[in-house]
């Protein structure tokens, strides 16, 4: 008797020391992976919705970055491959070859946009300084590489899940 | 201008150029001819291939021209002893490929790496520029115009007479390599390379 109460004591201390663990493990929902696009030119689009602009398209066999979900959409860093403009005048160039080729910005939340135009859409913001990598030096834009802070949305159908390995020493309480 | 990424970039220049020569005299020692290794240029540590001119002076002048934002030099001549080699015609050209050779190597290497690093630290510029230093000399060195490590390729390759008369170029081949590089006609050769090799490097990630 005096066991079986000290084992239900310990076993509710137990439960209750685990609860709010498994809560916030079970709230935090999404965590980033990589997949695979399994259908030929699919776009990538500004939101999570067919009506919503188009950025570009992918090639089926693309690697993506998802980072987060909404519905039967998946928010992707944009592909590396991409082209997306800057405003000169927001950075200062720290290394040249004859053009720019790295610079970093001089102010938070620098507009980055799909084409060379004021009005273009924008698809990220790179803070002060963000470093740059320029493809290109334009009259005054930069054409540059995709940050880590660029994204699109494409849809969730689209996009085959690749394996990934359990991190040592984490327990998997969430669903995929 | 950041004078602390200014030096930086010099240490990375001289760092750079001293794989360059390292890997002159490493083979040309492999190959039968000790004098490199004799005057003390088979060793990694910068200072033993320093010049004054091109290592120093020339860096600085392109430093503080471009505010910090470009550098570029070269390190001294590693020496070599033609008659100690084995097969001279042959093995000039292993030795001239080996400078570019190091310095595409190790922007390989770097890229491999670059990839994982966070973006904005300081580790990551520095392999970064070390990335784009190397590629550009692994280039510009290819150059076959005397003393430059391409034309000892074409040397190489030339029959004997062709390989005289293209020798003959070597006193004025400094002055040729200045005027193509201020007038802008270089850069319009090399500059379309260096940056097809930086984003097949980047590609690869």
């Amino acid at each position: 008797m005096f066991l079986r109460i000290s084992c239900k004591i310990l076993i509710t201390l137990v439960i209750l020391v685990c609860f709010p663990f498994s809560k916030i493990c079970l709230a935090e929902g999404f965590s980033s992976f990589s997949g695979i696009v399994n259908s030929e030119n699919i776009n990538v689009r500004a939101d999570s919705t067919v009506s919503s602009k188009i950025i570009c398209t992918v090639k089926k066999g693309a690697k993506l970055e998802v980072v987060e979900q909404n519905f039967q959409w998946y928010k992707i860093k944009l592909p590396k491959q991409l082209s997306l403009y800057v405003k000169k005048e927001l950075f200062e160039c720290v290394t040249i070859l004859k053009n720019c080729v790295r610079a970093k910005a001089i102010r938070d939340n620098i507009n980055l946009r799909l084409e060379p135009d004021s009005e273009s859409l924008i698809v990220g913001v790179i803070n002060k300084d963000e470093p740059i990598e320029v493809l290109e030096e334009l009259n005054e834009w930069y054409r540059i590489k995709p940050t880590d802070n660029a994204f699109g949305w494409i849809h969730a159908k689209f996009i085959t899940k690749l394996p990934t390995e359990a991190k040592p020493g984490e327990t998997e309480l969430t669903t995929n | 201008m950041n004078i602390l990424l200014s030096f930086i970039k010099l240490g990375l220049l001289l760092f750079s150029v001293s794989i360059h020569e390292f890997s002159h005299g490493w083979i040309a020692y492999k190959l039968g001819d000790n004098t490199a290794k004799e005057s003390g240029r088979l060793s990694l540590n910068p200072l033993a291939h320093i010049d004054p001119i091109g290592t120093i002076l020339l860096p600085l002048i392109f430093l503080i021209s471009t505010n910090g934002r470009f550098v570029f030099g070269a390190a001294k001549p590693v020496p070599i002893n033609y008659a100690a080699l084995k097969n001279p015609k042959r093995d000039i050209i292993w030795i001239g490929l080996s400078g570019p050779f190091s310095n595409f190597m190790f922007a390989v290497i770097l890229s491999f790496f670059y990839q994982f690093l966070p973006r904005g630290t300081l580790l990551e510029f520095i392999f970064g520029y070390l990335i784009i230093i190397n590629v550009l000399l692994g280039v510009f060195n290819c150059i076959p115009i005397p003393p430059l490590d391409g034309s000892r390729v074409v040397m190489g390759l030339l029959p004997e007479n062709l390989a005289y008369k293209y020798s003959r170029i070597e006193p004025y081949g400094f002055f040729i390599i200045i005027l193509l590089f201020f007038s802008g006609i270089l850069w319009t050769i090399i500059l379309p390379i260096v940056s097809f090799i930086l984003t097949l490097l980047s590609v690869s990630f």
